[in-house]
């Protein structure tokens, strides 16, 4: 078998970059196993690799802070649509099937609380560190990815919208938040209020 | 002055000291990776010339899976870059910062020898 069809092992993206000059060095080594298994070990790294940071680095986070919000968005789009430009349509389709399902109405409010948190854990990275005897010392490394920052911002706008709806559209007096015992700002869900 | 240590302390850990940062990291250059950039000191190579030269001063052979995971990362971590050529053997070179981050890791391995070598010698 030739070496260079080991290749193929890698993930696409890294076949893509480094495909050409990784055959041109294959085909110039000798064959052996040891070059055959430092190649497939190589390559099953690079796939982990790959898939760990797909899921857990910066670029996972927001993914997955995009992720989780986009019911949020839609609802958010659905209001705006409904109650700014008359379009029900969207909202309505909505609304009909999750009527009284409190815990998706609980979902699209915390969501986009949840994608913030997701989106600061990649911008912000706090470290506690032993300094001496009893002193402790906490650095904050951030990081201005531009696709965290913009998932963050638009969390932060659904936030901003979710909120300003249930706390003062609803509220007795427009601008004043409502205290406790009133209802809870998340509740009932704005498909009940009609 | 406190507020001024807020902003200063912030840029002292933040991640933009680029070099600094990888000698902490977890993410620091292998050994592997070490090896690269002391090969590509003397100018820029592709990866057999790399493999042979590594043999040469270090008589460690690495497997060219081994190789091209670490230019991966020394590429991705903005310590090689690659220069153009029409061959397919594409040639890498050191970049500012790969020398800056090989010369605090040679420090490093210097004063590391220094107290070995004094240790050594009481014994």
């Amino acid at each position: 078998m030739k070496p260079s069809r080991l290749i193929g092992l890698y993930p696409a993206h890294w076949r893509e970059r480094y495909a050409p000059e990784f055959s041109a060095l294959l085909e110039e080594l000798p064959v052996s196993p040891s070059v055959v298994l430092d190649v497939v070990v190589a390559a099953i790294g690079a796939r982990l690799s790959y898939m760990r940071r797909r899921f857990t680095g910066a670029d996972g986070n927001a993914l997955l802070a995009f992720i989780v919000m986009v019911p949020s968005i839609v609802v958010v789009i659905a209001f705006a649509l409904k109650f700014k430009l008359g379009v029900a349509g969207p909202f309505d389709a909505i609304s009909g099937p999750a009527q009284g399902t409190a815990i998706l109405h609980y979902y699209l409010v915390f969501a986009p609380w949840l994608s913030l948190a997701l989106a600061s854990r990649a911008l912000v990275r706090p470290t506690v560190r032993r300094s001496g005897a009893g002193l402790f010392s906490i650095q904050l490394q951030t990081r201005a990815d531009p696709m965290t920052l913009a998932i963050a911002s638009v969390a932060l706008l659904v936030l901003f919208v979710l909120m300003r709806y249930f706390f003062f559209q609803h509220s007795p007096v427009w601008g004043s938040l409502p205290t406790w015992p009133a209802p809870w700002p998340w509740f009932p869900p704005p498909w009940d209020r009609r | 002055m406190f507020l001024l240590d807020v902003p200063r302390t912030l840029y002292r850990t933040s991640i933009y000291r680029r070099e600094e940062y990888l000698l902490r990291d977890p993410r620091a250059p292998s050994e592997a990776a070490m090896l690269i950039l002391m090969s590509l000191a003397t100018g820029p190579k592709h990866g057999y010339a790399m493999m042979t030269d590594i043999k040469s001063f270090a008589d460690t052979r690495l497997g060219p899976g081994t190789l091209y995971t670490a230019l991966a990362r020394l590429e991705e971590d903005g310590l090689i870059a690659p220069v153009a050529s029409d061959d397919r053997r594409r040639p890498y070179r050191i970049t500012p910062s790969g020398l800056t981050t090989l010369r605090a890791r040679a420090d490093s391995l210097r004063r590391l020898a220094s107290v070995a070598t004094k240790r050594l010698a009481t014994r």
